[in-house]
């Protein structure tokens, strides 16, 4: 069952001088087994939604379901942490809360607080660590020896450990070097089709939401923008520019071509698709 | 929140008390603490009290904000003077029921005691933390401790290292505020559970926090060798602290009531009647 946000709020400070509102009555559905990009700007509040996700902020107002139970509930108090396994939440710079002293205590962290026998940990680190492709002989290691980018897959492992039926990561990739993204988005996407869970990726970058997501909702200052399918999304490529959001390049690409008559009429945003399109276009099969 | 934690409260505002120079207000401070802790003649207190009451009137700092100040002494306000009146047992019998005795020397101390601990609270937050901002009280420190650099103390230093102390605890704050998060998202639970185990939820935050302190300070000397620091000498001020005659009066007033109450100490409230009647 989906994760559902139904007209939720949050205020920061409530009722202090310092009063901010970061999200004003947003709806939407989280679906199950698929990868789902959650987009906005800096400041759309795309972090606090990952932290009403799993409980750790509590709505000013609507409802956060989670598998047909509303996780605020009073009556589902004692079920609170359960929240925390169920939904697993990496952070923004996760490798910053890495404490532990060798890599492998640290991964298994999640695990022993959910109160996991040893076996049982050990076998979720060894998972873990290939999900993510943690390298092995580093396991027993201390954390802060690591480099920036075995460090952050650490982190990711300590979450993925947990088993977490919805897997929240916000700006997975933020920080690293091209490569270091592709190949942590790719590891996720893999880990999504072979536990068949649902994955939330938080970004800013619509070239990753297009290359990894199935599905993308898009915040605009507090407010869902738009939610869908990839089609629906870059339909209108200029909005999202408008909104602050970098269109893939390839599909401005193509955007500008269609001003000019050429006609691509599939929405477009890897390059792979533009390539086929255009063959498809020069070899006159979809000339009308 | 962690947030809403405020250390050293600065009000911003333009009164002469936030004009001042911070040496003045620092000096003016330790003026007013002797004098606290001096005064015990009933006279001395009123002067204390009406000194008080002129530095809350010119900072133009609200009484609210003043009052929201001395509720975290409430309670050793209320306790002493409770008993101060139940214990003293000398002087002039007003009030008798059971084994309650209550002597006019008892509410005399109290009203001291009250009136010592609110002037001593009420002038330090309005000299040092309402009208001065942190930055130009370690400026203010910097400056009236300079004399000591001649005897090869590291003045400067230690000021900057204050001001950096002052200038992170939000950021650490914050990034507290993030670990928690992480760590209880991560089923760390601080609040439940034997001591050994919150223990070990407590070194999930301490470990990053000390990380990121350690981080946040390679980061910021590297920044400073960068742009060329290199310590005290010969370094300007971006705020110049200059000494005006307003500065002198401040401070004239302030050591002239410290004056005032030493020599009426002696002099109790009768001996100002007896002044009028004579
Ligand atoms: N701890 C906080 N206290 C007060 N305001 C906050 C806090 N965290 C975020 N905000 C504010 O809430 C809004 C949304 O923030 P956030 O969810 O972090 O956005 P995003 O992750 O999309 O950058 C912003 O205006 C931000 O300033
Ligand atoms: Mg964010």
């Amino acid at each position: 069952m989906p994760i559902i946000f139904d007209n939720v709020s949050y205020v920061y400070g409530e009722h202090t001088p310092f009063e901010n509102k970061a999200l004003d009555g947003v709806s939407f559905t989280i679906e199950d087994n698929m990868i789902t990009g959650l987009i906005g700007q800096t400041g759309s509040g795309k972090s606090t939604i990952a932290q009403l996700c799993n409980g750790l902020y509590k709505p000013s107002s609507g409802t956060v379901t989670v598998d047909g139970t509303d996780i605020n509930d009073k009556k589902n108090k004692k079920n609170k942490s359960q929240n925390f396994f169920r939904v697993g939440l990496v952070f923004q710079y996760p490798e910053y809360q890495l404490f532990e002293e060798t890599v492998r205590k640290d991964i298994g962290y999640g695990p022993k607080n959910m109160g996991c026998s040893d076996e049982e940990i050990a076998k979720r680190v060894a998972e873990a660590v290939r999900f993510v492709g943690f390298d092995e002989s580093r396991l027993d290691k201390s954390p802060f020896d690591l480099s920036g980018g075995q460090k952050r897959r650490a982190a990711i492992a300590g979450v993925i450990a947990m088993e977490p039926k919805y897997l929240i990561l916000d700006e997975p990739a933020a920080g690293l070097d091209p490569t270091g993204r592709d190949d942590i988005l790719t590891k996720l996407k893999q880990y999504q089709r072979e536990k068949h869970t649902s994955v939330v990726i938080i970004s800013h970058s619509m070239e990753d939401m297009a290359n990894y997501c199935d599905r993308i909702i898009v915040l605009k200052k507090g407010g869902v923008y738009k939610c869908g399918d990839k089609n629906e999304i870059f339909s209108d490529p200029m909005a999202l520019s408008s909104l602050g959001l970098s269109v893939p390049q390839i599909t401005k690409l193509i955007y500008n071509a269609n001003q000019y008559g050429v006609g691509i009429n599939e929405p477009i945003y890897t390059v792979d698709a533009a390539y086929d399109a255009v063959m498809r276009l020069i070899s006159g099969e979809d000339v009308k | 929140m962690i947030r809403d934690i405020t250390l050293g409260q600065y009000f911003p505002g333009n009164s002469a008390l936030h004009n001042a120079d911070p040496r003045t207000k620092i000096l003016m401070a330790i003026l007013f603490i002797a004098a606290t802790f001096t005064a015990s003649g009933t006279l001395s207190f009123i002067i204390l009290f009406l000194s008080a009451l002129v530095l809350f009137i010119v900072s133009r700092i609200s009484l609210i904000t003043v009052l929201k100040g001395l509720k975290p002494i409430l309670f050793i306000l209320i306790f002493t003077t409770f008993f101060q009146i139940l214990f003293s047992r000398s002087g002039e019998l007003l009030f008798e029921w059971w084994i309650i005795k209550i002597y006019d020397s008892g509410l005399i101390s109290a009203a001291k005691m009250i009136v010592r601990i609110i002037v001593l609270v009420v002038s330090t937050s309005v000299l040092l933390s309402y009208t001065t901002s942190p930055i130009v009280l370690t400026d203010g420190i910097e400056g009236l401790l300079k004399p000591l650099a001649k005897i090869k103390v590291p003045v400067h230093d230690f000021a900057l290292i204050m001001s950096l102390a002052l200038r992170f605890i939000p950021t650490l704050l914050e990034e507290t505020e993030k670990i928690i998060a992480a760590q209880k998202s991560r089923g760390a639970n601080f609040s439940s559970g034997s001591l050994m185990k919150r223990a070990r939820a407590l070194i999930s935050i301490f470990i990053p926090l000390l990380a990121s302190a350690i981080r946040h300070a390679l980061d910021l000397s590297e920044a400073m060798i960068c742009r060329g620091y290199r310590g005290g000498d010969g370094r300007t001020k971006l705020r110049q602290m200059k000494i005006r005659f307003s500065d002198i009066v401040w401070l004239l007033a302030s050591a002239l009531m410290f004056a005032a109450v030493i020599i009426l100490n002696k002099y109790g409230l009768s001996d100002l009647f007896g002044l009028f009647g004579a």
